[in-house]
């Protein structure tokens, strides 16, 4: 379940229970209350399962192709062979260049691979190899 | 039809004078139509006399006409070598150049007034590029049609030529042909547009109505008789007849409304091989062509609806790289299986699907429906007691149903291609060519992680198969055979 999921579930819920107690209380001055602690229990449960997730993050080159795993409740192994590379790039936004990390979007004409919280410079490295070996496969096509 | 090869793409074209109309309603659009009535309003409201109004009214009329004319004048397109080139912009010059290897798909679209005045609209689809798809108003069908061609005709560099024997058209005796001539492969009957149009879902016609829901209320007093109100002292007995009366009423309108809709659009649909893959026409008062080469298909889905069962048809979806899909519904068995055989261009399909998913997606669709009836009965009790336990039935219904899921999906792969095939009452099954692959991914939910499943998603650049619910060592099998093919096959995979 992505996160997104989990929290329109949770939201859901809230406004059932808010509309379930608010007919029977007219007194709804609890509800600001109730929706932080919400936000609050939503953030907890999102960063334990980051936690764990980090953990779990991995990724793999291989003579012809390059795979990302992850995921915590959902585990996955995308790969792309580099022959179906179209253009890789590297995105670093505020948070991540103060730590200096980043992450590097490999695009295929079909969903694209993103490996997050790479090093800076690894991905550097990262996207020359990708970009490279998908020149040389499409020449020797 | 006969002067098709007189026109000389290389000489800059200009659209037909007509295009001036369609240009000044592409300017008025882009000033915002909206925001022009306000305008027009705002000012109405001011201006002192009817005459003054109607300078007003003719002022923008010939402003906008100058504008549509300039526009026209400063629009060129030609084909230099294997681009396209388009040269347009009143004020400031713009130079477009279209690479036609990146050109997806040619559609041309001949909109009433279109028709009128014999032009047509070409759409080019052109997958990535910063306007994704690029217009040209209103030009002859021969200037379209020619584009079409060498759009189609062109292969990236790195392709194949087109071979007449790829269209499924043995070469008579080897010697070199002439580009095929066009061929016809299906053309849809009066009869099967019309059952086409049954066999769908009825509620499509509603997609025609929505808008009506909106001013339900004032439509109200048109109608021929008293909506009966609950005030009446007869009470709620009249639900007894308005409401199936209101559903019959509902579904019959909807399915008439749908079969409008499916005439006018699907009318003399007719397939075509040509040499440089297949084109798709159809329409009654607005004609529609969509021209893809055989090699940007990426997956091949057939579906058949219980209606469809009855008639033994069935609906053929041809997944393209970029927007325009090329649907053929109503295909008897025999046009299905030659559409998929030019489209498998000489490879190996998956002829027969012998595999199962795990019969854990049993328990696990079963579990899900009682915790959540569970939930719902007990929310319920307060309100309506013991009535409450009747969404228990629901359960069994589940189970059984998941349990038809299950058994009706099956899935397979040979060294060339993956199928998978699924449904409850009808079914839908798609084919992919494993070199069309772009990317793949083995997943594990809790669920299937504690059973040694996984799932395989194969994505193209048209769409995914993805067959869940499988042994992992399958699954993974799987991914490893579509990368080998993909690093040894050297075909080119659109």
């Amino acid at each position: 379940m992505s996160m997104a999921a989990f929290a329109a579930v949770v939201t859901a819920a809230g406004v059932v229970v808010s509309v379930v107690m608010s007919s029977r209380n007219t007194d709804n001055s609890w509800l600001p209350l109730a929706v932080a602690a919400g936000l609050v229990v939503l953030t907890a449960v999102a960063a334990v399962l980051r936690t764990i997730e980090v953990r779990n993050i991995a990724y793999q080159i291989r003579t012809h192709d390059i795979s990302y795993r992850s995921g915590v409740l959902v585990r996955r192994v995308e790969t792309v062979p580099y022959v179906r590379v179209q253009h890789a790039r590297i995105r670093q936004g505020p948070v991540q260049r103060r730590f200096a990390i980043a992450t590097l979007e490999v695009n295929s004409a079909g969903p694209d691979l993103k490996i997050h919280g790479l090093p800076a410079t690894t991905a550097e490295q990262l996207k020359a190899l990708v970009v490279d070996r998908a020149g040389d496969l499409d020449e020797s096509q | 039809m006969s002067d098709f090869t007189s026109i000389d793409l290389a000489v800059p074209q200009r659209q037909s004078l007509w295009a001036v109309a369609f240009l000044a309603f592409r300017t008025l659009r882009s000033v915002g139509i909206v925001q022009l009535v306000l305008f027009v309003g705002f000012v109405v409201a001011r201006l002192p006399s009817l005459p003054a109004v109607l300078a007003l009214a003719a002022a923008i009329g010939i402003a906008l006409f100058a504008a549509a004319v300039l526009r026209w004048w400063r629009y060129t397109f030609q084909v230099d070598s294997d681009e396209l080139i388009v040269n347009r912009g009143v004020f400031q010059q713009q130079r477009l150049s279209i690479p036609l290897s990146r050109v997806q798909s040619v559609s041309l679209e001949q909109k009433l007034l279109h028709r009128i005045v014999s032009l047509v609209q070409v759409s080019l689809d052109t997958a990535g590029a910063e306007e994704a798809e690029f217009v040209i108003d209103a030009v002859d069908r021969n200037v379209a049609r020619t584009l079409q061609q060498a759009v189609a005709t062109h292969r990236p560099v790195t392709g194949e030529p087109a071979e007449p024997g790829e269209l499924g058209e043995p070469v008579p005796g080897g010697e070199q042909m002439p580009p095929a001539p066009e061929q016809i492969l299906i053309r849809h009957s009066p009869r099967r547009v019309v059952q086409i149009a049954l066999s769908q879902s009825p509620l499509t016609g509603l997609v025609l109505v929505a808008p009506l829901f909106a001013i339900g209320d004032d439509l109200g007093q048109f109608l021929p008789f008293e909506l009966p109100t609950i005030d009446e002292p007869t009470g709620f007995a009249w639900l007894w007849w308005f409401v199936p009366l209101a559903l019959v009423v509902g579904f019959l309108t909807s399915v008439a409304l749908n079969l409008v809709r499916v005439v006018l659009t699907d009318w003399n649909l007719t397939l075509r091989s040509t040499p440089a893959g297949l084109r798709r026409d159809a329409g009654l008062v607005s004609t529609t062509s969509v021209a893809s080469p055989l090699p940007r298909v990426q997956i091949f889905e057939t579906s058949q609806g219980p209606i469809e069962k009855w008639w033994s048809l069935r609906h053929v979806n041809l997944a393209t790289v970029g927007e325009a899909n090329l649907a053929i519904p109503g295909c008897t068995r025999a046009q299905a299986e030659l559409v998929r055989q030019l489209v498998l261009t000489g490879s190996a399909g998956v002829d027969e699907l012998d595999q199962h998913v795990s019969r854990a997606e049993i328990f696990q669709g079963t579990r899900n429906a009682s915790v959540v009836a569970a939930m719902v009965t007990a929310a319920l009790a307060f309100a309506i007691g013991w009535w409450s336990m009747l969404v228990l039935v629901l359960v069994p219904v589940v189970a059984m149903s998941s349990w038809q899921l299950v058994r009706r999906r099956r899935w397979a792969v040979t060294n060339e291609a993956v199928a998978l095939e699924k449904g409850l009452i009808g079914w839908r099954r798609q084919e992919a060519l494993l070199r069309k692959l772009n990317s793949v991914t083995v997943s594990q939910r809790l669920f299937e992680r504690s059973r040694g499943l996984a799932t395989v998603t194969i994505a193209t650049a048209a769409g995914v198969v993805s067959i869940g619910m499988i042994a992992l060592e399958d699954a993974q099998h799987l991914r490893d055979l579509a990368l080998y093919t993909v690093e040894t096959d050297r075909q080119p995979w659109m």
